[in-house]
């Protein structure tokens, strides 16, 4: 199994009624009973196609990659996006296929984070600091968003979304890029383009 | 239980894990070495045999705590407390298994040196060299990976073949390093369950009787003090650990290889942890998620004792690991690391005054359990982790922010503004000025030099650039555009100040104006608040000048920086702390490696920058004895009325020169060398026929008048001239000029070796038989009396818990005759040559000896060459005998040997063991 360190990401909002695909951090357990972690990609009834074509399954679960140092304090990376992600990005309003998000989530080392991912050693978790962080990222004022980050060995030649989407409902999902305000990623977007 | 059962016992058993594990036996420990102060500073310079591994499994924990939370599980603390269990016991298999197989010689040892010419491994050299400023290393991952995947192949040749392949390693490169196999206990594990005399070495310089004895005690109940390291009883803490490993001190070479060793543990450790399948043998559940933790952050490597794990170095890599002992401590020396305005580890080694050593110094004593102990540093530790990272973190995105959207010609035209209104006599543009100002010719005005070198330095270092992600900025393009901000403000501020336009306010409530770190910088206090607003209003804008997130507006800290002013303070500020988080840099953000530090030993450091020499004072001791039989056969026999007396002053470190090779930030001690100043004696006595005399010196310290050791009636006159001249260049660099003295003094002293020396002149004879004896016997008081010092001549005493609790068993206490030969890690015999031959057959066999006895085979002879040792052991009713030779009754191993292979019993129901015993020896 590959270990990954975190290389870079970039963001993807939702806000739009164009995709209704629900993604969010799960786990997954395998038949010797081994724990991942995974993301599930789950499409509602009667828009299952995305799913079927993946997974073959109206949902699926795709294993994250194993993401090096990232359960502890040592990620500025993971430090800056759990603390202050609204400040230091924004949300460029270029809107990401969401096809590619789909292709770059199943083909790139990829994890998924939400304001109550294991990653989460920031922030305090029950009082929703990160929530705030989060939302802070979404134009549209959703109620949840995640971020998707991309893993790589080699660092520069991943990309990465930053997906928003409620939970409870599955209401939209049209992905954004985020622009990024400060320094510490700042050659992502044009990783992307290349 | 004899030493042998410490024999790597393969005990598996398959536990509900899954997974069979190997376990390790511990009845058996590395005897315990007592040290003094310079032997303790001695003993850095050598690998240690003895480490404790910290494990903190916060992370983990915290992990599978979210997943339980997750997934619903119906008892997260339940699963996280098992889970946790788990990963404690992978890593510790993880790590025990890298070191068997280092020992075994199935991987090659890594060198710590790369910089020899003999290198053998130079894929290894090389893949360092270009991956020492990445954060990580994908080349280095496929290399270890080629080397795990060569330990796999059992065949030593086939082996061997592999690994040079893979990068030209010797025989050399690997365990065994000379022409015998490694004995199979070569390696020990023990959890720490808590701090007992079992680690008394770590509290006292020297062992009593007493102290044996409670270390034979806590030996025979070690089952209250520490437990298998694969113990997995519901007692046992699963949140931290304290592991105990232990190589056998008797491995060959390990002096020359120690230190390669746990270089290559702490490195293959790390990779096999992600990348082999240890972890998932150990918990076929969890591993994956386990392989996400940042392992590196969870566990510490420290020295067990006064020796060390990595070469200590007078280097910010080596001072700065060691400082973390502070976290340790209840009551840290110093609070440098949360500092604005730090010393450095390099200047409170200057400060600090002469410490204890092996005084508990950890204050590992003060918790009942060894895990409290780990929780209460590691609060300390993380604290203060977060703090630096949270500094260095914010502020290079304020200076980021900052330097893209507020430029210097801004800052400049604002500051003109403040000066134009200044001059309109508006108060609140006269204290924004003055503090803002102030600021920043404290921190960037080049004149002063008080941090403007330091911050280019720290922003031109590529400790810095590591830290960031996005390797396309260079941190010193940070420092250009900070070093532009101050070029065009300052002459501004020159200006004010000529027209006398910048007015403080009152200097009651001065202080409260300033930010936090000028504040403590310049009244060596901070407040925790911000700047009163009342004093600095900003007087040039109503909105804020700089946002973090322009596209939210003004909002709750979303504000950089209200006006040019605030803004250039928060630049100025930014800078400081980076500066500042950066001095302690290699301790916290050290996401590379583990940390391992020598945190028993504050001597480590202060002996790596030669502000201490262990050996100096014996050094010394002989010179003054050379020095003194010289002047007793010069001036001692005869009535020559002049005595010199030699004395040479300590080497002192009064500052260090700050170098840069290879990256790396390097102090050279600037020594005020050791100088031999002369003190002439004249003794006045026989020329006025008085008992008068007359020294002249060059010493620091008038001299003693009395040269002839006894002191009479006396009535001295001394005098002395001394000028210091004190150079500053900048805050952190005072240096003192030596000292220049000259001293004189005259005095009378009525005492007997003044009189028979006046008396021999009188009398005519050249020989003075009293003055001679007494001289002759001051230069041996003297000597003896300098080699009795017990903190600065270096002393120890090792004693094997094993061996005490033998003589305790047998004596039932232990008797003050048997303590110089358990000092020495023996048991106690007839004498130390006995002690000696049952260690060797002991250590060998695995048979404890009952008794022993050396007798000459010829007594008439009394050959030390021609002896034989008689050892009785539980085998046999009779005894063995094997010759032996020892010289000064053995009192050290050198002088020690025994042929084991020559095994001889008169008796015929110890004769048959001896064919089975000759396969053992």
């Amino acid at each position: 199994m590959t270990v990954l360190h975190i290389a870079f990401y970039l963001g993807v909002m939702s806000s739009s009624v164009t995709l209704a695909q629900e993604l969010r951090s799960s786990y997954l357990t395998n038949s010797t009973g081994t724990i991942s972690r995974a993301i599930k990609l789950a499409c509602p009834v009667g828009q299952t196609e995305v799913c079927v074509k993946q997974c073959g399954a109206p949902s699926c679960l795709i294993e994250e990659a194993a993401c090096m140092s990232c359960a502890g304090t040592q990620s500025e990376l993971l430090r800056n996006l759990f603390t202050k992600a609204n400040f230091f990005y924004k949300s460029s309003h270029l809107i990401v296929p969401h096809a590619k998000v789909i292709e770059t989530i199943y083909q790139l080392p990829v994890v998924l984070l939400e304001p109550q991912s294991p990653f989460n050693f920031y922030t305090n978790v029950r009082k929703g600091d990160s929530k705030n962080v989060f939302q802070g990222l979404c134009p549209d004022g959703s109620l949840n968003a995640s971020i998707v980050v991309g893993l790589d060995e080699s660092i520069f030649n991943v990309l990465f979304t930053c997906s928003k989407f409620n939970r409870r409902k599955v209401v939209r999902n049209t992905l954004y890029f985020v622009s990024v305000v400060l320094f510490i990623l700042s050659s992502i977007a044009s990783n992307y383009k290349q | 239980m004899s030493k042998s059962n410490r024999l790597l016992r393969i005990v598996k058993f398959c536990s509900f894990l899954g997974a069979c594990v190997t376990s390790l036996d511990t009845q058996a420990m590395n005897p315990l070495r007592f040290t003094n102060r310079a032997q303790c500073a001695a003993d850095s310079e050598r690998p240690a045999t003895s480490i404790f591994l910290i494990l903190d499994s916060y992370n983990a924990r915290k992990m599978i705590h979210n997943y339980a939370i997750a997934t619903g599980q119906p008892k997260p603390e339940s699963l996280t407390e098992s889970a946790g269990r788990e990963y404690r016991l992978a890593v510790t298999h993880n790590t025990l298994t890298v070191m068997q197989r280092l020992l075994q010689g199935r991987l090659p040892l890594l060198p710590t040196n790369l910089a020899g010419n003999d290198l053998q491994a130079r894929r290894y050299r090389k893949i360092q060299s270009d991956c020492s400023s990445k954060l990580s290393c994908p080349l280095l991952h496929e290399y270890l990976g080629q080397l795990w995947q060569a330990s796999e192949i059992k065949d030593l040749p086939a082996r061997l073949s592999r690994l040079s392949q893979i990068d030209n390693f010797q025989a050399s490169d690997f365990f065994p390093l000379g022409s015998k196999p490694l004995k199979p206990r070569s390696l020990a594990c023990y959890l720490v369950k808590n701090f007992s005399p079992l680690q008394s070495h770590l509290a006292k310089t020297q062992a009593s009787s007493q102290d044996v004895e409670e270390i034979a005690k806590a030996w025979m109940n070690k089952n209250q003090h520490i437990t298998d390291c694969y113990d997995q009883s519901p007692e046992i803490s699963n949140s931290s650990a304290i592991l105990q490993i232990e190589i056998s001190p008797t491995i060959p070479n390990w002096e020359k290889v120690g230190f390669d060793f746990w270089n290559s543990t702490k490195i293959i450790s790390t990779w096999a942890w992600r990348k082999a399948e240890i972890t998932e043998k150990m918990s076929p559940s969890y591993y994956r998620l386990f392989k996400d933790v940042a392992l590196e952050e969870s566990m510490m490597f420290i020295p067990n004792g006064c020796m060390s794990i990595t070469p200590q170095k007078c280097d910010q890599t080596t001072l700065t690991e060691n400082s973390i002992r502070e976290f340790a401590k209840i009551a840290p020396t110093h609070k440098d690391h949360s500092l604005y305005s730090p010393l450095g580890p390099e200047q409170i080694l200057l400060k600090q005054k002469p410490a204890d050593v092996n005084d508990d110094i950890l204050n590992l004593a003060t918790e009942k359990s060894a895990e409290g102990w780990v929780q209460r540093f590691r609060k300390q530790f993380s604290a203060a982790r977060g703090l630096s990272r949270n500094r260095i973190q914010h502020s290079l995105q304020v200076l980021h922010r900052l330097s893209t959207s507020v430029p210097s010609q801004l800052i400049k035209e604002g500051f003109e503004k403040l000066l134009q209104l200044s001059r309109e006599k508006n108060k609140s543009a006269q204290y924004s000025l003055y503090y803002a100002c102030q600021e920043l010719r404290l921190s960037m005005d080049s004149r002063f030099n008080f941090y403007s070198e330091s911050i280019k330095s720290t922003f031109e270092s590529t400790g810095l650039s590591q830290l960031m992600h996005d390797k396309s900025r260079d941190p010193s393009t940070l420092f250009v555009y900070l070093r532009s901000v101050a070029d065009t403000t300052l002459p501004i501020w020159d200006l004010a100040a000529t027209e006398r336009l910048t007015e403080p306010p009152s200097p009651s409530d001065s202080k409260e104006g300033f930010r936090p770190w000028a504040q403590e910088v310049l009244f060596s206090e901070k407040s925790a608040q911000r700047p009163d607003s009342g004093l600095i209003d900003s007087v040039l804008r109503t909105k804020p000048l700089a946002l973090w997130n322009t596209a939210l507006g003004v909002v709750a800290n979303n504000t950089l920086c209200y006006d040019e002013a605030d803004c250039l303070r928060a630049a100025v500020e930014a800078a400081i702390s980076v500066n500042s988080a950066m001095k302690y840099a290699s301790a916290f953000h050290n996401s590379k490696s583990i940390n391992s530090g020598s945190l028993l030993n504050p001597y480590a450091e202060l002996s790596a920058c030669k502000i201490y020499d262990p050996w100096l004072k014996t050094k010394k001791a002989y010179e003054e004895l050379f020095v003194g039989l010289v002047n007793t056969a010069l001036f001692g026999w005869n009535n020559t009325p002049i005595y010199i007396d030699l004395h040479r002053t300590l080497p002192q470190v009064t500052s260090f020169k700050k170098l840069i090779e290879d990256g790396q930030i390097r102090f050279s001690p600037q020594v005020q060398a050791s100088e031999v100043r002369a003190t002439l004696f004249a003794d006045l006595g026989p020329l006025v026929g008085v008992p008068c005399s007359l020294a002249i010196t060059d010493q620091p310290k008038t001299p003693q008048i009395n040269p002839y050791f006894f002191a009479g009636i006396s009535l001295n006159y001394c005098d002395s001239m001394s000028e210091v001249v004190t150079r500053a260049s900048n805050a952190q660099d005072i240096q003192s000029d030596p000292q220049k003295n000259k001293g004189f003094c005259v005095g009378c002293t009525l005492s007997l070796i003044s009189a028979e020396s006046t008396a021999s002149f009188y009398s005519g004879s050249v020989i003075a038989p009293v003055k001679f004896g007494i001289h002759l016997f001051r230069t041996i008081s003297n000597f003896v009396s300098a080699k009795s010092d017990v903190v600065n001549i270096p002393r120890q005493m090792t004693v094997d818990p094993v061996y005490a609790s033998q003589v305790f068993r047998k004596f039932g206490s232990i008797p003050e005759s048997c303590i110089q030969q358990i000092g020495k890690g023996l048991s106690c015999y007839s004498d130390a040559c006995a002690a000696r031959a049952a260690d060797a057959f002991e250590s060998t066999t695995g048979i404890e000896v009952q008794s022993a006895l050396v007798m000459d085979q010829n007594p008439n002879l009394s050959n030390p060459n021609n002896l034989y040792v008689y050892l009785k052991t539980s085998k046999c009713q009779g005894e063995f005998r094997f010759p032996v030779t020892c010289r000064n009754k053995a009192d050290e191993a050198k002088h020690f040997e025994i042929q084991l292979d020559e095994i001889w019993s008169y008796e015929k129901d110890c004769q048959k063991h001896i064919p089975e015993l000759r396969n053992l020896l």
